[in-house]
């Protein structure tokens, strides 16, 4: 596969790899092939600046504490000397990020969705990141160490509202992704279907070109940085509101690198644009630009990269990370035809710090530790995030527990003589799950926004708000006839874990548009009762159902589901949501409330959908009435 | 440590944080008995690397810290897992025993699990660790530390209970008007250490002037006890923690000791109002009945009400009132 690496990208990286400052990079709507290209790149490009041995370490979604950190494992032969016993041993197993804090190697960080990170690797990136000094103290453990980590990290752009900005700050460069075009290779699948390896994503068989080799090795020291480029950093920054200086040392670093890059010994305000051109920051300011000449945004300082990439696959896949070779051999592998059709392109400019403009998406304080919600009743569900002392048999974690035990097993068999075989268990060896607690209840809330109007519908519902938040129940609305709505035709759901995510609040503000599909409300409102209450291992005891409608539904479901209205419509769309209603009516576990309205016409609508459903009715004021 | 010795940005070169740099001195001074800072600021205001700074300038090391995923053994310690393994039940203290008579440090301190945000509490308070669990039965060691904590608010605030320990708390932000100078320090430094580390002249020139400031604090920390607080000087602290409607019945005697260490820092025998008016927004900002975090000119000129005395200008207080 040949690719078209942009060298503004090139430049990116390999400031990364000669700053340690700039070694946490987010590479924005990156998919898995640049993002995998990236990870190649990185790494011989680290290789050479770091001039050690370089890791690829990829953290997936469901990374635990352990995993991270480390944790004791069995050791093999897992025999102990006792009489001729068979026993169980133990030993520490760093975790995947303390790995190297005894050798000399540096890690490359692969996450390859940061807003899939679990709690634990978040709350490590915090720790971690961009720190002089880590310190491990579990199980044991006292190690203060000196990280020697660089992170990459790729994101959705869009997505960036879910993420914590105390976690997206903490990557200091940001990079858009380019969109790199795979060419088919038959002879690379060929290769790879005569074999039986797994395609190995994060390969680092790219090698290095020997420009790029000079250019880092060509200057030791860091060039000075000016006081005109310090000043145009400032000017980058200057009316934009957000704490501290990352950004602007990024700039700065990022400047001073690709200086170091040409060759320079001192950075100007020309590498501050440069820098400013790579991340994609403008000047907020445009009048008041020096009069120093900028460069186009991708044009190189010095001569252009002759840049070489894998043309194929195979090559990105092939061998292990070259842990072993340090001597730095490099050697192109790309002739000078095909050279020719590695044109750099340019990446589109995006605003590097998206966090400061986009929705907010997330609940608050994401980075701490969940809360303990009411009584542990639903034990055995949640994802598993740790393990605790245990005082019951209920959820038992094994492996820790039995870990835990056997760290004693030499002393309590010299301290019971009359137990000569066998593993001894304590009490106090217990260790049970612990586990993201899962909501137990839920609101459910349809929202029928073409009936609302003159009514004081919020007034009503915060009773029912109120027994969401202080039960902690997750939430899930569906909206009918909101003006948002993709299709008029079709009710849609927003669903959240707690009421304080701020996309429930923003789903109570639609405004109402002009199609009511009450009956496909309905009909989701039923797909989301059966999914929560009755599929696998569904954790909701109890639901509380909220419908606010004049019952006016002008849509009949088949048009909801088929997207096209046959007219005449008359009352199928009345009927449908009826017929919907009685399956709705006999679940379990359902308390069902039907806040009504008061339409000026057909009042019996609203009675009869709650009668169906058998609901409790609750009347809301009419807004007259409610100022009164 | 694997690696050599680990070099933080000097203490002297921090631009701005008066404040902070204020909070950290007196609780030197002062000793334990004022309960440390708990410092409030945003992401990439330099709050560790003050910290830091500081414990190496005093202590000759990094202060002991107590990192976020840190498991109960080893805050109130345990058994030494190697030797335990081969029959030996050797104990190994924890980082609450350690940091006795230092700084205890937690980053991020309000993403702390509950459970040992408990132990810290009660060890905090009462200098005594008792550990009972896994067969450990140690019924009371004395530890006497300075907890020091730092924490962003973005992620969520500390439960009253804990912030309340705090004698001091300071909330920081970075001025804009010393970006270009942060910049040029953090920059130099860099450039510092990658040329020579730990010998270059930019460290070996800071290391000596930082010796005159350690000495100066060490002396004030011995002349504190001979420092006088007159009976008007303590119905002030009463005066301005009434006046603040202060949480708790605190803040009177932090106020009190934290004027006493102030004094002894700026070389005086005997409190005066004005030592008062320099450590009452670091007394009372977390502890007002408002509990706003931000320190106000309107502050400043209640507490010159309350001591009838003219406001401060005090241009540590600048950023606070910024913001």
């Amino acid at each position: 596969m040949s690719k078209t690496v942009p060298e503004s990208l090139l430049y990116g990286l390999a400031a990364a790899a000669l700053e340690p400052g700039l070694r946490q990079v987010l590479l924005f709507d990156a998919d898995f092939e640049v993002l995998s290209t990236t990870v190649s790149i990185l790494h011989q490009f680290l290789t050479v600046t770091t001039e050690r041995e370089v890791a690829i370490v990829p953290l997936m979604g469901l990374t635990q504490e352990d995993d991270l950190w480390g944790s004791y494992v069995p050791t093999s032969p897992t025999t102990i000397d006792r009489d001729g016993d068979t026993g169980l041993t133990v030993a520490w197993r760093d975790g995947l990020l303390t790995q190297n804090r005894n050798d000399d190697r540096w890690l490359l960080i692969v996450i390859p969705d940061l807003t899939r990170l679990s709690l634990a690797t978040a709350r490590a990136c915090i720790t971690l990141m961009d720190a002089p000094v880590a310190y491990l103290e579990r199980q044991g453990q006292h190690a203060p160490w000196q990280p020697r980590i660089c992170w990459l990290a790729a994101c959705d752009q869009n997505a960036v509202g879910k993420l914590s900005p105390h976690l997206l700050d903490r990557f200091a460069l940001r990079l858009p992704a380019p969109l790199l075009r795979p060419e088919s290779s038959a002879t690379a699948i060929l290769d790879w279907l005569n074999t039986s390896r797994l395609i190995e994503y994060f390969a680092s068989s790219i090698p290095l070109l020997d420009t790029w080799y000079k250019k880092f090795t060509v200057h030791h020291l860091l060039p000075n940085i000016s006081q005109i480029a310090i000043q145009r950093v400032v000017e980058y920054s200057q009316g934009l509101i957000h704490p501290g200086v990352r950004r602007e040392l990024t700039l700065a670093r990022l400047g001073r690198a690709l200086a170091r890059l040409a060759g320079d010994t001192s950075v100007s305000s020309q590498h501050i644009d440069h820098a400013a051109s790579i991340i994609g920051l403008i000047l907020p300011q445009p009048e008041k630009q020096s009069t120093d000449v900028k460069p186009s945004p991708f044009e190189p300082l010095a001569q252009l990269p002759e840049t070489e990439l894998p043309t194929s696959q195979s090559e990105i896949q092939s061998g292990e990370p070259s842990v072993s070779d340090t001597t730095l051999e490099v050697s192109p592998l790309i002739n000078p035809d095909e050279l020719a059709q590695l044109l750099p392109a340019e990446l589109p400019l995006t605003d590097p710090y998206p966090e400061d403009n986009s929705p907010v998406d997330r609940e608050l304080f994401t980075l701490q530790l969940p809360l303990r919600r009411q009584q542990e009743t639903s034990s055995g569900r949640g994802i598993i995030i740790d393990s605790q002392p245990a005082s019951s048999l209920e959820d038992l974690a094994l492996v820790p527990t039995i870990l835990e035990a056997a760290l004693y097993q030499e002393i309590r068999h010299k301290n019971n003589l009359d137990t000569t075989n066998g593993f001894i268990f304590s009490p106090a060896d217990l260790r049970r799950n612990r586990r993201v607690p899962q909501p137990e209840k839920m609101l459910l809330l349809l929202l029928d926004y073409t009936g609302l109007r003159d009514c004081d519908w919020q007034q009503s519902l915060i009773p029912h708000l109120r027994w969401a938040y202080v039960s902690r129940a997750s939430i899930t609305i569906i909206q009918v006839g909101s003006a948002r709505a993709e299709n008029e035709l079709r009710a849609q759901r927003v669903s959240a874990r707690s009421l304080l995510t701020p996309s429930i609040a923003e789903a109570l503000e639609a405004q109402p548009g002009q199609a009511t599909p009450l009956a496909h409300g309905l009909e989701i409102a039923h797909q989301v009762l059966q999914q929560a209450q009755q599929h696998g291992r569904a954790t909701i005891q109890e639901t509380r159902f909220v419908i606010i409608t004049d019952g006016r539904g002008n849509v009949p479901l088949a048009a909801s589901v088929s997207g096209q209205v046959k007219m005449p419509v008359n009352r199928e769309g009345i009927e449908d949501a009826m017929q919907i209603a009685q399956h709705i009516q006999s679940m379990k576990r359902l308390e069902i409330f039907l806040l009504d309205p008061k339409p000026q016409y057909h009042t019996e609508l609203p009675l009869n959908l709650a009668e169906t459903l058998g609901a409790v009715l609750e009347t809301i004021l009419r807004i007259p009435e409610a100022r009164v | 440590m694997n690696n050599k010795v680990i070099d933080i940005l000097p203490y002297r070169k921090i631009v701005g944080q008066n404040d902070l740099k204020l909070a950290l001195e007196l609780a030197y001074i002062a000793g334990p008995r004022l309960g440390g800072v708990l410092v409030s600021g945003q992401r990439g205001t330099g709050k560790s690397t003050a910290v830091r700074a500081f414990a190496k300038m005093m202590y000759g090391d990094l202060p002991v810290t107590l990192p976020i995923n840190a498991t109960e053994d080893r805050v109130i310690g345990g058994w030494h897992i190697d030797a335990l393994m081969q029959g030996k039940p050797e104990l190994q203290e924890g980082l609450l025993v350690q940091a006795n008579g230092r700084i205890l440090y937690i980053d991020e301190v309000n993403l702390l699990d509950d459970h040992i945000v408990n132990i810290i509490l009660d060890t905090a308070a009462t200098g005594i660790l008792v550990v009972q669990r896994q067969g450990i039965n140690i019924p009371a060691t004395e530890t006497r530390f300075t907890l020091i904590g730092t924490m962003n608010p973005e992620e969520g605030h500390l439960r009253p209970q804990l912030r309340d320990r705090f004698g001091l708390m300071v909330h920081i932000t970075t001025q804009p008007e010393d970006r270009a100078a942060i910049l040029r320090t953090v920059l130099e430094f860099d450039t510092a250490l990658a040329a020579n580390g730990p010998d270059s002249d930019f460290l070996q020139e800071n290391r000596s002037v930082e010796a005159q400031t350690k000495t100066k604090l060490e002396s004030a920390r011995r002349k504190l006890p001979s420092v006088k607080v007159s009976n008007s000087v303590v119905q002030q602290c009463v005066k301005l923690a009434e006046g603040f409607k202060a949480v708790g019945h605190r803040a009177d005697y932090f106020l009190a000791l934290a004027a006493k260490a102030q004094a002894a820092r700026v070389g005086k025998t005997k409190v005066a109002p004005d030592h008062l008016q320099v450590v009452a927004p670091l007394v009372l900002t977390h502890r007002r009945y408002e509990q706003s975090e931000y320190w106000s000119q309107d502050d400043n000129r209640r507490v010159a009400e309350l001591l009838d005395t003219k406001p401060t200008i005090d241009v540590n207080l600048s950023h606070r009132i910024s913001a």
